[in-house]
């Protein structure tokens, strides 16, 4: 195992580039005067890159204890990164109607998004992989309805395939390649092997202790332990669509354990140009990861408008009125308005050419 | 606004030995008392009030006696109707109890009881144990194995018990390749190596056998992700060391949990993950597999192995091992937001998921005779919850696989001592109503007999006779009667949180 101190200069030196780069891109932006100077995000903490996964408590293990969290897990969206296909999915459906689908559709053991599109997925022979169909399911959209979790699971749409395809095939690489590390757990970035599939306990709780129940700050996330750069960097491990592992050059980070800092490893394009070409939705999260990551803002994470649990984020309409907000409501309005474009029905619209929209 | 329960009981006048509706852990708004529930707890208390008067003695030492537990039963049934065995009599007089149900009139033996490796697991406090009124603390001392040994064997009429295991595994060696040993192995809660410790500690204080233990490995708890199959020379290795190292009497599986990360649950009946653990457990001369069933939302993605529907195949195919269903693969507890939901319980069959596919088992199948319900947990939850869930459940395991099938236990110290479930089966009855509308039969004496403790010691080879002629004199027993005679009992003080106004 490499040196602890030899490893930090390591990345040091590494994110250093970077880092500069990063500096000099936000020194010429002019709206960046009244800033203050911004740190080394890859400064602090330590990582995991490289290295195995530690043989962390599954969340089948957590649940035995945690029997409050079990009921609604099952609904919730970070639960849902994968999802068994259900025989009465419309997606399912329609790709049965499709040239040879039916076999296809039989084969299809789990299903992997909603809103935009549907993915097909199978076990793959091997430990750790799916295999991705290359049709894809896209849902008719309806921007003047607001609907749920359930309905648009099940909303109506056809099959598409690639431009380049004649027909649907399995690809064994696709989602190794590109899904399976925020779309399932554990991911060792040497074979892109999951360790479970959709979002374990252990992706955001990290490895905790038996002893958390003696005491709770030992839990990574509970109420007494959320250092705002460890909830940055663990929600940021799949909500910074666009990042870049420096080491594997996958779009998903190298053997992140909650905890770590994502950033020694991680490669995000924080600079005003790169946020300005972002839907709100994700802008909101370059801008307060970048403000606690690069200005050591601490008053506001994820987790003040966030319940994770509880799928809410009602807690963001209670909150006084800061720049953030700006990325969605004009500021200074009464009734907090709505940006032009991010009407209620499409105020979660986001692109994104990982995956595929 | 919210306040603690036993705030509000004693602002109310309630001091209940028996939980009168759910109450929230915290994270979650408690759920107003419905209007039975409220009629229930009004009853406990304008009785209870009433009653400790006439006998001249403070409400709370009245609750903690025979007479209140009674008094309690008495309430619910003038609410839900005559579901439990008790006279008015039993309210003003501990002798009046002691002549119906005698001390020591059945052998308990609770095939189901926990305690942690020293860590507090909130379940003592948890959504629907909150208002189980008894002073059930949550820290480690609560988990302890000093308590259990206080909780289960002295505030309670159990006689033996079986430590039964929960999720985790163990972990055979250090990354060098060294053997490791006690708590360098890991393995949860209540690891396989702890249960051994602790029931040999027992037994050798009582002087006899009090205690069994389960063992927890099972057959996806070692994986070879090159082959991506179990890696069985580390699974068989385990196996060996809980079975001779460790003595365990039962293995304890979790179909529904993946501590070995091997990426999936697993099935009774898989012939290439089950079938080699079984014929490698019959070597070892083991032959009784304890198996989880029903409870799914304890899993993340793997609840679906919970399902009974594995059983049959296994069982038929293993006639020489005994299958104990923990739980009697009740799918949802009432504290489980699905278990009110539309198509969980049909009561014009009387069937309520999961549980009916295990009785579909034995129907299909009558000469089936290796599989057990067991019924830890949901008896005593649906005897608070859902009286009339409860009659279905037991009235339906013992007519389609009989009161010699029938397994007793308790999921207890989880839920505090198991004396309130004890007090619950001793007074419990299928209704005249249900016994002609279903064709149950009323439960006999011999039928809670069968079910308290004899089903489980012929399962685990234990001579009634022999036990209930050593218990009298062992020292577990003598130590009892010291605490007794000091005044040791179990607490009542109801807690949780609930509505001021509800």
């Amino acid at each position: 195992m490499r040196d602890c101190q030899d490893r930090w200069r390591f990345h040091a030196g590494v994110s250093g580039l970077f880092f500069a780069a990063l500096m000099l891109a936000m020194a010429t932006d002019a709206q960046d005067v009244a800033r203050p100077r911004p740190v080394d995000p890859a400064a602090w903490g330590g990582d995991h890159v490289g290295q195995p996964f530690p043989p962390y408590v599954t969340g089948d293990e957590c649940l035995f204890c945690h029997r409050d969290i079990g009921p609604t897990w099952g609904d919730n969206a970070h639960q849902r990164t994968i999802r068994p296909a259900t025989p009465d999915e419309l997606s399912l459906a329609a790709l049965r109607e499709f040239p040879r689908g039916k076999d296809l559709a039989d084969q299809t053991q789990y299903l992997l998004g909603s809103e935009r599109m549907t993915r097909f997925l199978k076990r793959s022979e091997e430990y750790g992989k799916l295999d991705l169909l290359s049709a894809m399911f896209r849902p008719q959209q309806n921007a003047d309805v607001e609907t749920d979790e359930a309905s648009r699971e099940n909303a109506p749409g056809e099959i598409h395939l690639p431009a380049d395809d004649d027909e649907p095939r399995w690809e064994p690489h696709t989602f190794a390649d590109r899904c399976a590390g925020c779309h399932t757990t554990a991911v060792d970035s040497r074979g892109k092997a999951f360790s479970s599939l959709s979002l374990d306990c252990f992706t955001c709780h990290g490895d905790v202790p038996l002893e958390h129940t003696k005491d709770t700050s030992l839990a990574l996330l509970s109420a007494k332990h959320r250092e705002p750069r460890q909830v940055i960097s663990l929600c940021g491990q799949c909500h910074l669509r666009g990042g870049r592992s420096k080491s594997t050059g996958l779009p998903y980070p190298n053997t992140f354990v909650a905890g770590d800092n994502l950033f020694r490893d991680f490669q995000v394009d924080f600079s005003d140009e790169g946020l300005n070409t972002l839907p709100a939705a994700d802008r909101h999260i370059f801008e307060n990861t970048r403000d606690v990551a690069l200005f050591n803002q601490t008053e506001m994470t994820c987790l003040t408008c966030h319940d994770v649990h509880t799928s809410s984020s009602e807690r963001h309409q209670a909150l006084e009125e800061v720049t953030i907000c700006g990325s969605c409501h004009i500021p200074g309005t009464e009734s907090r308005e709505l940006r032009e474009g991010i009407s209620e029905s499409a105020k979660f619209h986001v692109h994104s050419r990982v995956c595929g929209y | 606004m919210w306040i603690p329960k036993w705030q509000r009981d004693r602002q109310k006048g309630v001091d209940s030995p028996m939980p009168t509706q759910p109450v929230s852990n915290e994270e979650f708004l408690p759920r107003p008392q419905n209007k039975q529930q409220r009629q229930w707890e009004k009853l406990i208390g304008e009785l209870a009030e009433e009653k400790s008067r006439k006998l001249n003695m403070p409400r709370r030492d009245f609750m903690r006696s025979s007479m209140g537990m009674a008094t309690a039963f008495l309430a619910s049934n003038m609410v839900y109707g005559p579901n439990w065995e008790v006279d008015a009599a039993e309210t003003l007089d501990p002798a009046a109890t002691e002549e119906k149900f005698p001390k020591g009139e059945y052998f308990v033996f609770d095939v189901q009881t926990h305690f942690t490796d020293g860590v507090a697991i909130g379940f003592r406090n948890a959504e629907f144990v909150r208002n189980m009124g008894f002073e059930l603390e949550d820290n480690p001392d609560a988990y302890s194995f000093t308590n259990y040994v206080k909780e289960i064997f002295f505030d309670s009429d159990t006689s033996m018990a079986v430590i039964s295991g929960v999720p985790g595994k163990e972990i055979n060696k250090s990354l060098e390749g060294k053997v490791l040993e006690g708590r360098d192995r890991r393995g949860g809660i209540l690891p396989s190596w702890l249960m051994s410790q602790r029931k040999n500690e027992l037994n050798r204080l009582a002087g006899g056998q009090r205690a069994l233990c389960q063992g927890n490995c099972a057959p996806n708890h070692y994986w070879d992700r090159a082959s991506n199959a179990p890696d069985f020379p580390a699974l068989f290795e385990q196996m060996e060391r809980e079975v001779k190292k460790y003595g365990i009497d039962s293995w304890k599986w979790y179909c529904h949990t993946d501590p070995g990360r091997s990426g999936d649950g697993f099935r009774l009946d898989d012939e290439k993950m089950a079938y080699p653990f079984f014929e490698k457990s019959k070597e070892l001369g083991l032959n009784v597999f304890s198996i989880h069933k029903g409870f799914a939302s304890q899993s993340r993605t793997l609840g679906h192995f919970a399902h009974p529907g594995d059983v049959e195949k296994a069982a038929l195919d293993h006639p020489d091992l005994t299958f104990i269903v923990y739980h009697s693969a009740l799918k949802h507890g009432p504290g489980e937001p699905q278990f009110s939901e539309d198509g969980f319980f049909d009561p014009n069959s009387g069937d309520f998921a999961w549980h009916a596919e295990l009785m579909q088992i034995k129907e299909r199948n009558p000469g089936l005779d290796n599989v057990y319900p067991e019924i830890g947990s949901s008896f005593g939850l649906l005897a608070i919850a859902h009286p009339e869930m409860c009659q279905h459940l037991i009235a339906k395991n013992v007519k389609h696989y009989g009161s010699d099938h029938v397994i007793w236990g308790t999921d207890c110290l989880w839920w505090g001592s198991p004396q309130w479930v004890i007090d619950a089966m001793k007074r419990f009855q299928i209704s005249d109503k249900l016994c002609e509308k279903f064709g149950y039969e009323k439960l006999t004496k011999q039928d809670k007999a069968n079910i308290f403790g004899l089903n489980a010691a012929k399962i685990y080879g234990i001579d009634v006779n022999q036990q209930l002629q050593a218990l009298p004199a062992d020292a577990l027993t003598r130590l009892k009667t010291a605490y007794l005679d000091d005044g040791g009992q179990r607490d009542n003080a109801a807690h949780g949180w609930v509505r001021d106004h509800a």
